[in-house]
């Protein structure tokens, strides 16, 4: 029998449009900041597994 | 030679930032920042006392560390001077998977993560104001909060190390956790996944962290925010294909906030506490049916954004306040 490795638990990862907001430097936020309920997880802030769910780390370094 | 006049202009016209500034150390894709920015402009008016520092875009910066201290320089010639800044707020600088990343050689990309971790140690050593303090993510580490935790709450029994067949579980449900706090190969993640086979068939040639199975119904997560608890709950029974809710496509609206009791309020104060923070948030199971929370683990720089979005719950005005406000630690 083939021996489990951590990889066996891990969830795959693809990355998701993290550098298209264009920053507004006058301003210090994005051009197209707006608030709204997919701010956090469709922002490019994150990136997401296969189903497209935010995987990163909360102790990113 | 500048003639007096000139000079005296030139100091006029140059955007050197207002006495008191506050720097927030970021990345420029951060959304957090975004609206954590947005409120403190409700709040306060105008950001002009706030100079944000997008560690993706280092080369946009001109940026001088010398023995009278540092500044930084944006692209639009705002300037912020060490001897200025107030208060910091340390938000995730390193954002993976930046493109602007990829091509730097390894030298430059440490030298500067280096640097940024000397600019904020310099400023704590000012005692400038801070909410989170950057280093604690490497001091605080799991096995260190379970040890500090198991003091005031319950938590599932669990192993570290090569060799778990050598270690006697008493439940047969066992669930391999994330330990590292990256990526573990260009496209895996660590996540939270049960075992689903014997501990006899795990590789012995790698390290594991393996815990009991918890069988609560609910997630709970708490945002301290110096002395505030915001705490939100999750009804695990929509979970399908996993034990780990982030791997699952849960909308961010299915957490809801909720009162925790009397007595675990004053056992999180008192962890944090013994935790040295000023912020984190704390991660929980617990059965809908009793209040005993099941400590997890606590994230000294977590997102906290998605939790109350729109500020109902009060969060994002609290961090605003706590991390580039008028309050001062």
């Amino acid at each position: 029998m083939k021996e489990k490795t951590p990889e066996n638990f891990s969830s795959e990862v693809k990355k998701v449009f993290v550098n298209n907001t264009e920053y507004d430097w006058a301003n210090q936020t994005a051009k197209n900041f707006e608030i709204n309920d997919t701010l956090i997880t469709h922002s490019g802030t994150r990136t997401y597994d296969s189903a497209g769910n935010p995987t990163d780390s909360d102790n990113d370094e | 030679m500048i003639a007096p006049e000139t000079r005296l202009i030139q100091i006029m016209m140059s955007k050197v930032l207002p006495l008191l500034s506050k720097l927030i150390i970021t990345s420029s894709v951060d959304a957090t920042s975004d609206l954590v920015l947005s409120k403190y402009k409700e709040l306060y008016g105008d950001t002009t006392d706030i100079f944000r520092f997008n560690f993706d875009l280092f080369n946009a910066y001109k940026v001088m560390v010398t023995p009278e201290g540092f500044q930084i320089e944006d692209p639009t010639g705002r300037l912020i001077k060490s001897e200025n800044i107030s208060s910091f707020y340390w938000r995730k600088p390193f954002s993976m998977n930046l493109s602007s990343e990829e091509g730097l050689n390894k030298y430059n990309s440490s030298f500067r993560k280096e640097l940024l971790y000397d600019i904020v140690s310099l400023l704590k050593k000012k005692n400038t104001s801070y909410l989170v303090d950057p280093f604690k993510e490497r001091e605080l580490r799991k096995v260190t909060q379970m040890s500090l935790a198991s003091n005031y709450f319950k938590i599932p029994n669990w192993y570290i190390g090569n060799s778990p067949s050598n270690f006697d579980f008493s439940k047969k449900d066992i669930v391999s956790k994330g330990y590292i706090q990256h990526q573990i190969s260009k496209d895996l993640y660590p996540s939270t996944k049960s075992l689903e086979c014997p501990v006899s068939e795990l590789s012995s040639t790698d390290t594991w962290f393996l815990q009991e199975k918890n069988e609560s119904d609910c997630d709970v997560t708490v945002v301290y925010v110096k002395n505030s608890l915001f705490a939100f709950e999750f009804d695990r029974s929509v979970l399908t294909a996993g034990v780990d809710w982030r791997v699952e496509e849960i909308s961010a609206q299915l957490w809801k906030p909720i009162e925790l009791s009397k007595e675990n309020i004053i056992k999180v104060h008192e962890l944090m506490s013994e935790f040295d923070l000023y912020y984190g948030r704390l991660d929980f199971m617990r059965n809908s049916n009793d209040d005993e929370l099941f400590f997890l683990e606590v994230n000294t720089n977590g997102q906290f954004a998605w939790l109350d979005i729109y500020d109902k719950s009060g969060l994002i005005s609290k961090i605003t306040n706590e991390s580039l406000g008028e309050v001062l630690r």
